[in-house]
């Protein structure tokens, strides 16, 4: 006991608030940054504080929802995926074209979801063999992928049955399907991190490779899975990003990588891995996409939009400080 | 140049961890500094390289007197500190890493080192480091590039070096050399402050000793009057009795190894280790102590020879086919091989055999009652399951890895070096915590250098020396007498360099 009680002069007990201020230290101030727009905007535009146009900002924001949730549990595990963005010109393109050419919806829509899983899991092998960080490699894979999309249509495929564009516009108890899907996959991507031993094995990687695979924890397959994972949902993306746009077209991905990887970092996850959440992301999604839509309402310029985003995204990321 | 401190004080929060701390090092002695982990060592060390500033206090370096120091001032007033993970430059050669921050130019910006180098071959000369000028820091072993930071230190004509823990990662033979270096050093009138958790190694080596506890210290004295049972009172308020485990009846033979080798150092190894039994294993570094570990643990391959665990044939080709096994590894880099730092203390202890319901749902709630029961057996602080291991002292993040694996079950438990940067009190306790799971059944291998804690706990030990065991001593005949000579091997043993710890 008495080595103890000298061992640590620091542990005290009680005051249960601090650390807890302190763990949530970033999300609150992301809440207090969300507040302060709502609020500003609301006092400017009739229209903001509407229930319709928070539906119209989660709409907006929903495919680059999907990818940031994917995004997260890659990053959790140490690991990025740069090719998320062709990854989803590439499945929109061939599904499109494969709809063009007279395929059943169902099936091309399956068929661009398997080949988005069956890419993030190759990515996901490739990434587990390299010594390297998986940024230059899936930069190779991005480049790649934009020039299958580009070789499988070099313009835009419009050519698109109704019944299937209609599926973005579905609203199931009066919600659009794009946000019932958004939050389905939060839902998911939550459960995997928090209550799941792959999420917990996600941690363990991200924290450190090499206790991970001492602690007997298969680091590849668990690489694979997340990755697969992750071009999972960029299926899912792929399919509503076309349905939303009736078309789809060679660069319709492009820069999606980057806002997700924006938003998952806004939301406390560091590049480095081992920490963050689905709240977290949750949170940096819905600042950026809070962001676009009150500068519209207020009409200032897109050029203008692009400035203030990539000033909050620095903002957000210098007041993150190691715990 | 004379250092001294008086009544500093420095705290974090509501905790205080230097409480008026009045510290002196006069020029050319030898200075030890010991304490147990958060007595406030490293707070000292961190003000006085002007890390950070104290709160109330001052400091007189010379002919300086002030209330705080920087880094910038410290360096300017001949203070170089040295930490126990060298801050060198991996990648940059060994001249390069002296000479950074230092090169002299042409035209402003052309490198101009050429004429440098011969003070830089000075240097190297005057700290024993014969490497090439080229080779990278990062190709150096842990002796070298300690002796690179003391190269780096003379370079800057310092005045006052402060070593904290340098001989953690280092076997006897470079210890020796490292102190032979301090001696000359302290000879050409330089001062050191020298921080370890080596108390022998204090004695021997410097001249007076401070001992600190709580933030305070408690004990100032010169080591020609002082004993380790001194300072280890001082250190803990209470001396630890020397005790020697009571046999225990030994079980089945769990791991039988036959003529292992490894072409990179592993030589016709055969051995057996017991149920209950605590098999301590010795060796210089490179005597493929740790190599042997790593081959049981299936992270490295083995050429030829086999194993049976437990009476069944034993391949493991991956950490995770051990762990099957139930096999456990306590690795010698915690840090970097076993804890998740930022996650916390129960995730740590249940990340090999986490408690699930079915396609890997994780049962949160009896993983936190798995937790709370191993902190509380082995005393883990502080006692909560959410404190992440970066927030604990070395001893505590030890006991949480060693939680890891007794809580999977471990049948064989293999220890690379638990005592290593852990205080005498947290590692009475680990040893304590080893002896129980040996009771509880399991087999343990214990690999150390430090022959007292094989002394206090192992039944038998091995001694390797170059990939080979080379003998076996059984538990009342475990000693330095007997291990060291054997380790060094007689030819190498040269009396007079200094007492082996």
């Amino acid at each position: 006991m008495t080595v103890d009680s000298v061992t640590h002069p620091t542990a005290q007990r009680g005051d249960a608030l601090r650390p807890w201020l302190q763990e949530h230290r970033a999300k609150l101030a992301l809440v207090g940054v969300i507040l302060l727009i709502v609020v500003i905007t609301s006092t400017r535009s009739p229209v903001f504080f509407t229930w319709g146009n928070l539906q119209n900002i989660l709409v907006q924001v929903s495919v680059v929802g999907i990818l940031a949730l994917g995004t997260t549990l890659l990053m959790v595990s140490g690991g990025i995926d740069l090719s998320i963005g062709s990854g989803v010109s590439l499945c929109g393109v061939v599904m499109a074209s494969l709809m063009a050419l007279g395929w059943s919806p169902l099936s091309a829509v399956a068929l661009a979801v398997v080949m988005a899983t069956a890419i993030g899991a190759s990515t996901g092998f490739l990434a587990a063999k390299s010594d390297n960080h998986p940024f230059v490699l899936t930069l190779g894979v991005l480049t790649l992928l934009q020039g299958l999309a580009f070789i499988v249509s070099i313009g835009p495929v419009t050519d698109i049955p109704a019944s299937f564009i209609d599926i973005a516009y579905l609203k199931p108890l009066g919600i659009p399907v794009l946000i019932w899907i958004f939050a389905a996959v939060a839902v998911a991507v939550h459960v995997i991190l928090r209550y799941t031993t792959l999420g917990r094995w996600l941690y363990a990687i991200g924290a450190s490779e090499s206790a991970a695979r001492l602690a007997g924890i298969r680091v590849h397959v668990v690489k694979v899975t997340v990755y697969a994972i992750s071009g999972l949902l960029v299926g899912v993306a792929a399919v509503l990003m076309t349905a939303q746009l009736s078309s789809a077209q060679p660069q319709m991905g492009m820069g999606l990588e980057l806002a997700a990887i924006a938003a998952v970092a806004v939301g406390g996850t560091p590049l480095s891995g081992g920490r963050g959440d689905v709240l977290g992301t949750l949170l940096g999604v819905l600042l950026i996409g809070l962001i676009g839509n009150s500068l519209n309402l207020l009409s200032i310029s897109s050029s203008w939009q692009y400035v203030l985003q990539g000033g909050v995204i620095i903002v957000a990321v210098l007041a993150q400080r190691k715990s | 140049m004379s250092l001294s401190t008086a009544s500093l004080r420095k705290s974090y929060g509501a905790s205080r961890a230097l409480n008026g701390v009045s510290f002196s090092a006069a020029s050319g002695r030898a200075h030890g500094l010991v304490g147990a982990n958060g007595a406030g060592k490293s707070t000292l060390v961190k003000i006085l390289s002007g890390a950070i500033r104290p709160d109330s206090g001052s400091l007189t370096v010379g002919d300086w007197t002030g209330s705080a120091l920087t880094p910038r001032l410290a360096q300017h007033l001949g203070i170089a500190t040295i930490y126990q993970d060298p801050g060198l430059a991996p990648t940059l050669g060994i001249a390069e890493n002296i000479l950074l921050g230092r090169e002299r130019h042409r035209f402003g910006a052309l490198l101009a080192t050429g004429s440098q180098m011969s003070d830089v071959k000075d240097c190297l000369d005057h700290v024993g480091l014969t490497r090439p000028l080229r080779t990278p820091a990062g190709a150096l072993t842990p002796a070298d590039q300690q002796l690179l930071e003391i190269a780096k230190a003379v370079y800057r004509r310092a005045s006052t070096v402060i070593m904290d823990e340098p001989t953690a990662a280092l076997g006897d033979a470079d210890r020796q050399r490292l102190f032979e270096v301090v001696r000359r050093m302290r000879s050409s009138g330089v001062s050191i402050i020298y921080v370890s958790h080596h108390l022998q190694e204090v004695i021997d080596l410097c001249d007076d000793v401070t001992v600190m506890r709580g933030g305070e210290v408690v004990l100032q004295a010169s080591t020609h009057d002082t004993c380790v049972d001194d300072l280890v009172t001082a250190m803990i308020g209470h001396t630890i009795p020397p005790r020697k485990a009571e046999a225990q009846p030994l079980g089945e033979v769990a791991l039988s190894c036959r003529g292992l080798s490894q072409a990179a150092g592993l030589h016709d190894v055969s051995f057996d280790v017991r149920e209950g039994e605590v098999l301590g294993i010795s060796g210089l570094v490179g005597s493929g102590r740790s190599r042997l570990a790593r081959a049981i643990f299936g992270i490295e391959p083995i050429d030829a020879g086999t194993m049976t665990l437990y009476g069944r044939p034993y391949q493991p080709r991956s950490p995770r086919e051990a762990v099957k096994r139930r096999v456990g590894l306590v690795p010698e880099d915690r840090k970097r091989d076993a804890l998740l730092m930022f996650l916390s203390a129960g995730k740590n202890i249940t990340l090999p055999r986490i408690p699930v319901r079915h396609l890997g749902w994780i049962r949160l709630r009896s993983e936190a009652g798995i937790a709370k029961k191993w902190i509380a057996q082995l005393g883990i602080h502080p006692p909560n399951p959410r404190t992440p291991p970066a927030a604990m002292s070395g001893g505590n993040q030890q006991k949480v890895v060693i939680a890891r694996w007794i809580q999977a079950g471990s049948r064989l438990l293999i220890l690379d070096e638990p005592g290593q940067g852990v205080d005498v009190g947290a590692r009475d306790q680990i040893l304590t915590a080893i002896r129980a799971a040996a009771r509880g059944g399991a087999a343990v291998i214990l690999i150390s250098q430090e022959v007292e804690e094989l002394q206090q706990i192992a039944d038998r030990v091995l001694v390797m020396r170059k990939g080979r065991i080379v003998g076996e001593i059984t538990r009342d005949d475990i000693s330095e007498e007997t291990v060291i000579p054997l380790a060094m091997g007689s030819m190498e043993h040269a009396p007079g360099k200094g007492s082996p710890v």
